[in-house]
C-alpha cells in the first residue's frame, strides 16, 4: 500500500522556540500524495502551509525552529532519519522548489546561466558546456524564447514574471519527481499570473511531476490542484478532493472562506466575512482552534479538540458537527 | 492664478448637470530619470499620460490595472501629493492644481488617503489616538478632551473600541491595522478618499471585513471614493464605475454592469479571463497575454496595447486611439471598436 504514494507526511510536528515563548507552527500535520498529482495547501497567513513545505525539504532554520516530531515519508524513506548529504542529494534532486518572491530568491550577482547551470553540474554531473547547453533547454521550455541571451543577463534586467520562469526551469533542470510552488503567482499581475498558471499546467503533462501546491487564493488551488488540503492555526482542519471541497466543504472555517472569498462570476451587496482574527499560537489553546470564530460552536467545542474524521470517502474534517453525539460524549 | 471658479458644470458621460466632484483635465506626471552625464534629464517615466476622468458625489470609481500601469500615481497626483507635469485637476469646480499654504491646506482636509500596507503606514512608536488625532491637532480642530472623544467616536465608527486609544500599532493584527488607517483618514471629515489597494495585503477572511466597512461607512458618510486594485474581483464588489489602465492612460470605462457584460477592450477582456473562476463551468477560453507590459519610459507607438493585443491591424501601430463612446456612458479607446 505504501508505495501507492509518492509523499506521505504523517503527524508534522515543527515548533518555533523563541523569547516569547514556544510557537506550534505545525502540530500534528498529515496528509498523502499520489505521484502526478497536484494537492494544494491553502489557508490564511500564518497558518503553517509554508512551515510544512519548508519541513519536508528540511530547511527549518534552527534554533529557533526544530522538527518536533513525526515522519516524512518520500518514495517510502523517512527524510527526518536520514544525515544532510543524503538530504543534499535528493533537495533540488528529486524535490524541488519555487519560492513567492521571484526578486528575491535569484542571486543578484551571477547571470542566469551560472544560476541555473550551477544546478545542473552538482545534482547531474555533466560538465559546464553540457549544463549551459541544458539551461538553454529549460529556458525554452519554460517559453523563454530569447533563451540565449536571457542565460547571459542577469536577474535585474529581468521583469517579475521572466523571473519566475527563470525559477521554473531551475527548479525543473534535473527533472524534480516532486515540486513544492510556495504562492508562485502571489507576486505577478494577473495576466502573467495566467501565464505561469498555463506553464505549470503544460509542464506537469510534459514531465508527470508531482507538486504541492500553496496558496491562499481558493481560485488559483481550485484551477490548478485535484486534492486540497485547508490548514487553519497549524493544524489540517479538511482534506478532500477539490470538487468535495467547493461543493460539499464539511468544516465551518472552509466554508466561511469560499464564501467570504468575492467572486468574479456573482454579486453581492455585502460580502460574507468570518467573524475575529486568527489565534495567537503563544497562547495555549484548548478545544477546537477555530471554535472563537465559529458560528456553528458548541459547548463541547471550548473543551475539547476534535479529531479527524473521514466523513465521506477520501474527505477528512476535524469537527465535532461530524461526530455523532454518542461517540462524543465517549 | 488661474481663475478658481465654482461654477464649473460638467457635460460628460451622460451625467448632464450633476456637477463632478474630481475632474481632471489632460492630467500628465512624468518622472525624470537622471543622466549621468547631462545636467538636466532626456527620458521620463510617463507614469500618468494624459487622462481625463471625473468622479461624481457619493459614487466609487473602481480603478484597475497592473503593475506600473499608473493607477496609483494618478490617485496621488489627483491628491497633489505629487505635482502634475501637465493638465488640472478640479476639485467641487475648483483649479486646485496651483493652490497654495492655507488654501492648500483646508483642501486637504476635505481629501484623504488610504494605503495599502497597514503595517507600513502606521508609526510603531505612536499610540492609536495620537496618530488619529494629530490631524485634529495640525489642523486646529481640537485638544485635549474633545480631541480624545472624537478619536474614540472615530474608531467605534471604524469598528474599534474605544480602549484601543492608548495602545500601539503593534498589537494589533492587519485587518485592526486597515481599521486604525481608515479611522484616521475619517477623523477630519472627508468628502474624498483614495484608497490605494486597501485589501490587497490582508487575508482573505479579513479582505471582505475592511470591503464592507468601507461601504458601510460610504452609506453613512456619504462619502466618493477612488477605489484602487489590481483585482477585478473585488471591484466589482465596491465600484459603481471602472476605469482600466494600461501603461499610463485610461483604456476602457463603463458603468460596473456594463463593464462585465459588454466588455469591449482586448486588454480588458484579457484582464477579466485571467482571473481564476471557482465554477469550471463557467471557464471560457482563456486569453493568454503574449509578454509583459513593456516599460513607460519608451512606450510603443500608436496604441501602446498592440504589442501584446491579439487583434493588431497596421493603424494600431501608428495611431493612437482616443477613448470615443461606445454607448451611454462607455467609453473604449481601440481602432476595431465601433459604435
Amino acid at each position: 500500500m505504501k508505495k501507492d504514494y509518492l509523499l506521505e507526511v504523517k503527524n508534522l510536528k515543527t515548533y518555533f522556540y523563541t523569547e516569547n515563548g514556544v510557537v506550534p507552527a505545525l502540530d500534528g500535520v498529515s496528509f498523502k500524495l499520489s505521484p502526478g498529482k497536484v494537492i494544494g495547501l491553502v489557508g490564511e497567513s500564518g497558518c503553517g502551509k509554508s512551515v510544512a513545505s519548508l519541513s519536508i525539504l528540511r530547511l527549518i532554520q534552527s534554533p529557533p525552529g526544530k522538527i518536533e516530531g513525526g515522519n516524512i515519508l518520500f518514495n517510502g524513506s523517512d527524510l527526518l532519519s536520514i544525515n544532510e548529504r543524503q538530504m543534499k542529494k535528493i533537495r533540488g534532486n528529486d524535490i524541488a522548489m519555487i519560492f513567492q518572491e521571484p526578486m528575491t530568491s535569484l542571486n543578484p550577482v551571477f547571470t542566469v546561466g551560472d544560476q541555473i547551470g550551477e544546478a545542473i553540474q552538482l545534482h547531474q554531473r555533466m560538465n559546464k558546456k553540457m549544463a549551459q547547453r541544458k539551461t538553454v533547454e529549460m529556458l525554452k521550455l519554460v517559453g523563454i524564447s530569447r533563451a540565449e541571451e536571457v542565460v547571459k543577463e542577469y536577474p535585474n534586467s529581468l521583469s517579475g514574471g521572466m523571473r519566475q520562469r527563470v525559477m521554473i526551469a531551475m527548479a525543473l533542470s534535473c527533472q524534480p519527481q516532486l515540486l513544492i510552488a510556495d504562492e508562485p503567482t502571489t507576486a505577478l499581475d494577473v495576466t502573467i499570473q495566467a501565464q505561469i498558471l498555463e506553464l505549470m499546467k503544460d509542464l506537469r503533462k510534459k514531465i508527470n511531476m508531482s507538486i504541492i501546491f500553496i496558496s491562499h487564493d481558493l481560485g488559483v488551488i481550485a484551477e490548478m490542484a485535484e486534492q486540497v488540503v485547508v490548514m487553519y492555526a497549524g493544524k489540517v482542519v479538511e482534506d478532500a478532493s477539490i470538487d468535495q471541497l467547493l461543493y460539499n466543504p464539511l468544516h465551518p472555517y472552509t466554508q466561511g472562506l469560499l464564501k467570504s472569498k468575492p467572486k468574479i462570476e456573482e454579486e453581492k451587496e455585502m460580502l460574507d466575512f468570518i467573524p475575529g482574527v486568527v489565534p495567537n499560537l503563544f497562547n495555549k489553546l484548548t478545544g477546537c482552534y477555530f471554535q472563537p470564530r465559529c458560528v456553528k460552536s458548541m459547548e463541547i467545542c471550548k473543551a475539547q479538540e476534535p479529531g479527524i474524521n473521514e466523513v465521506y470517502p477520501d474527505h477528512f474534517v476535524k469537527c465535532w458537527l461530524y461526530v455523532d453525539s454518542k461517540r462524543r460524549k465517549q | 492664478m488661474i481663475s478658481n471658479t465654482s461654477t464649473y458644470k460638467f457635460k460628460v458621460n451622460g451625467y448632464e448637470n450633476k456637477e463632478a466632484l474630481i475632474k481632471t483635465e489632460n492630467l500628465k506626471k512624468y518622472f525624470p530619470i537622471n543622466n549621468y552625464f547631462l545636467s538636466y534629464s532626456t527620458d521620463f517615466v510617463r507614469a500618468v499620460d494624459d487622462i481625463n476622468l471625473s468622479i461624481f458625489p457619493g459614487e466609487t470609481y473602481g480603478l484597475v490595472g497592473e503593475s506600473g500601469s499608473g493607477k496609483s500615481t494618478l490617485g496621488k497626483t489627483i491628491l497633489r501629493l505629487f505635482e502634475a507635469t501637465d493638465g488640472i485637476v478640479y476639485f467641487q469646480g475648483t483649479n486646485i492644481t496651483s493652490l497654495k499654504d492655507e488654501k492648500l491646506r483646508s483642501l486637504r482636509r476635505k481629501m484623504q488617503i488610504i494605503f495599502q500596507d497597514p503595517y507600513g503606514s502606521l508609526n510603531p512608536r505612536m499610540t492609536v489616538g495620537e496618530t488619529i488625532g494629530e490631524a485634529l491637532r495640525v489642523h486646529g480642530i481640537a485638544q485635549g478632551e474633545k480631541q480624545r472623544e472624537l478619536v474614540e467616536h472615530t474608531l467605534e465608527l471604524c469598528g474599534m473600541e474605544p480602549y484601543h486609544y492608548n495602545r500601539y500599532p503593534h498589537e494589533f493584527s492587519g485587518g485592526q491595522r486597515q481599521r486604525i488607517v481608515i479611522a484616521r483618514a475619517l477623523i477630519l471629515q472627508p468628502v474624498f478618499i483614495v484608497a490605494d489597494e486597501p485589501v490587497s495585503s490582508l487575508d482573505v477572511s479579513i479582505q471582505s471585513q475592511i470591503i464592507n466597512l468601507l461601504k458601510e461607512l460610504q452609506n453613512k458618510l456619504g462619502l466618493t471614493y477612488l477605489f484602487i486594485s489590481h483585482d477585478l474581483s473585488v471591484v466589482k464588489h465596491i465600484a459603481n464605475r471602472i476605469g482600466v489602465m494600461y501603461l499610463g492612460v485610461v483604456v476602457e470605462e463603463a458603468p460596473k454592469k456594463k463593464f462585465f457584460q459588454k466588455t469591449k477592450h482586448p486588454y480588458t477582456k484579457a484582464l477579466l479571463s485571467a482571473i481564476p473562476l471557482f465554477e469550471p463551468s463557467l471557464r471560457k477560453e482563456r486569453i493568454i497575454l503574449k509578454g509583459e507590459i513593456p516599460s513607460s519610459v519608451n512606450p510603443p507607438t500608436g496604441c501602446r496595447f498592440h504589442t501584446r493585443c491579439p487583434h493588431t491591424i497596421d493603424a494600431c501601430k501608428k495611431v493612437e486611439p482616443k477613448l470615443k463612446e461606445v454607448s451611454p456612458r462607455h467609453l473604449v479607446a481601440c481602432h476595431l471598436v465601433n459604435k
